[in-house]
């Protein structure tokens, strides 16, 4: 069989263009969802949640059944954890009271009052992208519930990524695994540490799964990073929630140039077997552009 | 085209994202990037078992639902990949042996390591929206992944493969040798 000049060598080219195109034409532009990929998407992922689901519930039993001869120990520091719960809401309830009354006396507009007041809905995740270089997964709340894009989702321990797609019955969520720097396609998070929320702004930009580490770049190069310091979401702009915990530093250097810093965080929440998420809505003001 | 090569199909695309989400030990995550990929092994068996074509057709549809449903940076890697490397096994196991069960693992593990490279070469280079180093991603991504891959494909060898084949012998013999 005669390789070259064969008819097998035009097939493999014109694939090989055919790919090129595909690939470079769907890269990074946000088509509008299409009819055929809705359909395509709630049947299959119907499915595919039945599936999802059901591990997930008996991977649940296995943990329970694991885990019944440490019951009694973590009952006593339940109820520890309920004392100290107990307490700190009735100091939450305090400081609300407070933050009204201020508020008032400020006379803060409607608006102003209600920017940060966060709806949390929980979702379930169905499926998990089979592809490790795009952390995709895929959970049971559309546009039909008022999800859109760019709303940050947020599992038991800290944010875990960004809703990327929405289809009427299911939504993509973009893992903060999936952000690199470098990336034409990324989107950054904007940030700041807990406590010093004044010096120290900063973007996680890149996750490096070598070290299993986020970045967090371009902070002022004067400001003062402490391993162990908390970094949460700044939610500046009113689209994007604020106090989200992110993750914790390890370490921090000077960048490349020196003009900024950076720092490695470790993300709070774990990205694997996700079970439930919360995604989280900012009620939009008026004329402020979704 | 194979009914009981469609009813394999259904089942690995299935569990593509919910099965392998879930099977993996905790603990290897953090010594390696292990990726089942159920999919691809049944593709190769296809390719090998009944027809290349139709490994070919099937890994293209496949493939092309996976980019679609889980649309992140571009639709077509899937795509391409599992259909390129299914028709690469079946043409390769034919051209070079008869379909063995050392032939099948080898195309397996052969298959899996080249369809990762695949993936990595396209996500890196083409699409530039991944940095691994390539060292990092033989070692801890391409050669675990395929002897996972290559392992659950040694355990399904029997059933797939009767499973396949009782099928073929009911039609006739077609493009093969």
């Amino acid at each position: 069989m005669k390789w070259i000049g064969s008819r097998r060598l035009l097939v493999v080219l014109a694939a090989l263009i055919v790919f090129a195109a595909l690939t470079g034409l769907t890269f990074s532009r946000r088509f509008p969802v299409t009819f055929v990929e809705n359909a395509a998407k709630d049947t299959v992922v119907a499915l595919q949640g039945l599936l999802y689901r059901a591990l997930a519930a008996v991977s649940a039993f296995a943990g329970d059944v694991r885990s019944i001869w440490i019951v009694y120990e973590e009952n006593r520091e339940l109820r520890q954890t309920l004392f100290r719960y107990v307490r700190d809401v009735q100091r939450l309830n305090e400081l609300e009271y407070e933050n009204e009354r201020l508020k008032e006396a400020l006379r803060f507009t409607e608006e102003q009052k209600r920017m940060n007041r966060y709806v949390w809905r929980i979702a379930q995740v169905v499926s998990d992208s089979p592809d490790p270089y795009n952390r995709i997964v895929v959970i049971n709340l559309g546009s039909k519930d008022g999800i859109r894009e760019q709303m940050a989702v947020v599992a038991s321990g800290g944010l875990v990524g960004l809703i990327e797609r929405v289809h009427p019955f299911h939504s993509n969520v973009r893992l903060l695994t999936d952000l690199n720097a470098a990336s034409p396609d990324s989107k950054a998070v904007s940030v700041w540490i807990r406590g010093k929320e004044d010096s120290t702004f900063g973007l996680i930009d890149d996750y490096d799964p070598t070290t299993g580490l986020l970045t967090m770049s371009k902070i002022d190069r004067n400001a003062l990073v402490e391993e162990g310091d908390v970094v949460v979401t700044a939610g500046l702009g009113g689209v994007f929630p604020g106090g989200i915990v992110v993750g914790d530093v390890v370490s921090s250097e000077e960048s490349a140039i020196g003009i900024t810093k950076s720092a490695k965080v470790k993300p709070r929440a774990s990205f694997r077997r996700l079970d439930y998420v919360f995604v989280v809505e900012v009620p939009q003001a008026e004329g402020v552009a979704p | 085209m194979s009914g009981r090569a469609a009813l394999l199909m259904a089942a690995a695309f299935l569990s593509e994202g919910t099965l392998t989400a879930w099977l993996l030990p905790e603990a290897w995550a953090d010594r390696a990037w292990v990726v089942p990929a159920p999919l691809l092994v049944v593709l190769v068996y296809v390719a090998i078992y009944v027809h290349r074509y139709e490994a070919l057709a099937w890994g293209f549809a496949a493939g092309l639902l996976q980019d679609v449903l889980y649309y992140g940076h571009a639709v077509g890697v899937r795509a391409f990949g599992l259909a390129a490397v299914a028709y690469a096994a079946g043409a390769a196991v034919r051209w070079f042996s008869r379909p063995t069960m050392v032939a099948t693992l080898a195309a397996v593990f052969i298959g899996c390591m080249a369809f990762s490279l695949f993936e990595f070469g396209v996500y890196r280079f083409w699409l530039r929206t991944s940095d691994v180093p390539a060292g990092w991603w033989a070692v801890r991504h391409g050669v675990p992944s395929a002897l996972f891959n290559a392992v659950f494909a040694l355990a399904v060898y029997l059933p797939f493969r009767r499973f396949l084949e009782r099928g073929r012998t009911a039609r006739e013999e077609d493009g093969r040798g």
